[in-house]
């Protein structure tokens, strides 16, 4: 199979994988890209945030158009996610590359723990209706979600580790967005995946442009890959609606157990 | 689900035009460099870390890939200024305050990749 039809076939996975869980598809993308086609890790970093823009753009419109996205929300942990993506590289010039990968396991493992058990306990009647009432597109006031105005300031500085994520590992920063989101503000995790979605893209642009600008992200394997990620994107943000939430949950536990292993690894020197 | 406001359709309007848009037009760029680079006349290949602005100012199938890959980056700034607009409309000024954030230090981050990434010459 030609190399193009790879790369292709590797965007359309990654772009529907992670619109689906908020995540951009950058957890996806880097280790195909090292791992699969031999490409150094800048290069591949570089590939990684240009794809995840096209997964957010991608599926954003239709989230945004249907409501699904809360762009309220969104932008304001965007202003700490992007401050973090911007200052990933000075925080990785003070802290030795294996403490931080030891504390984003910790942090990650910590997460996917308390997701499990969320997982766990069966859901009850109240949640459920109080996840169904919840509309991301109401203006502040009496009926806005209770999450926008439920602890902001942690969930601002959390985002801000979010953008550090994305920065100093060339993803999209949903990793922690989503879970920062559902968990600690307490959004619904449909909200949660759809809104991560939408910001992603403004994550990864601010640090895209010196990569770009560099002559980091090689037109050739860029292009195959980034047309494969908008369609598997769009296709995904149409038929996220009829995937059921604990599908959704035990996805992104996967993943989050998945990075927890490669940060341990990384942080006990073994990659 | 409420009915949406005026401002709220608005805002999504903002926020949507861009995104649909600007992805169209990206990935039709994108696309057509592809295509000319695999059905067209072998060009030489770009070498490796060559800046941007030398990969379109070479001209061929790369240059318009470039082009269209620069257009992609530029839809979340797009986006971001979207919101700016449209929250300084409806005057919810804590959300006016994030997008403008946002787009102000995505603006920042492409003019340093620009001035300082770019060739000289």
């Amino acid at each position: 199979m030609p190399t193009e039809l790879l790369l292709f076939l590797s965007g359309l996975a990654a772009g529907a994988f992670g619109g689906l869980l908020g995540l951009g598809g950058g957890i996806l993308i880097v280790p195909i890209l090292t791992i699969g086609f031999g490409v150094p890790i800048t290069a591949a970093a570089g590939v990684s945030l240009v794809s995840v823009i096209a997964t957010s753009a991608g599926g954003a419109a239709f989230n945004v158009r249907n409501a699904r996205a809360d762009v309220r929300i969104g932008m304001l942990l965007a202003a700490g996610t992007v401050v973090g993506a911007l200052t990933g590289g000075v925080i990785a010039g003070i802290l030795p590359d294996r403490v931080l990968a030891g504390l984003f396991a910790a942090l990650l493992g910590y997460t996917a723990v308390t997701m499990g058990r969320r997982l766990l306990r069966r859901p009850t009647a109240r949640d459920a209706e109080a996840d169904a009432i919840v509309d991301p597109s109401a203006v502040d006031g009496p009926g806005a979600p209770v999450y926008r105005t439920h602890r902001t300031g942690p969930g601002i500085g959390l985002s801000f580790v979010a953008g550090n994520v994305s920065g100093l590992l060339g993803v999209g920063g949903g990793v922690v967005v989503v879970p920062l989101m559902h968990l600690v503000l307490g959004a619904p995790l449909t909200v949660a995946t759809a809104t991560s979605n939408f910001m992603i893209g403004m994550t990864a642009a601010a640090g895209a442009y010196a990569y770009l600008f560099r002559g980091d992200v090689d037109p050739t394997l860029a292009a195959p890959m980034v047309i494969g990620v908008v369609i598997g994107a769009s296709f995904q943000a149409r038929v996220a609606n009829r995937i059921p939430t604990t599908a959704l949950r035990l996805a992104f536990i996967v993943v989050l157990v998945y990075v927890t292993y490669e940060m341990t690894l990384r942080a006990l020197g073994a990659t | 689900m409420s009915r949406p406001t005026a401002d709220e359709d608005r805002l999504a309007t903002l926020l949507t035009l861009p995104l649909r848009v600007g992805t169209l037009a990206a990935v039709v760029l994108v696309a057509i460099g592809f295509l000319l680079s695999w059905l067209g006349p072998p060009e030489p290949a770009v070498k490796a870390h060559t800046p941007l602005v030398e990969t379109i100012m070479s001209g061929g199938a790369a240059a318009v890939t470039s082009i269209g890959l620069l257009l992609l980056t530029l839809v979340p700034l797009a986006v971001a200024v979207g919101a700016v607009i449209g929250f300084w409309r409806s005057g919810e000024r804590r959300y006016l305050v994030g997008s403008a954030v946002v787009a102000g230090l995505l603006v920042a981050s492409l003019l340093v990749s620009l001035l300082l990434l770019a060739p000289s010459t």
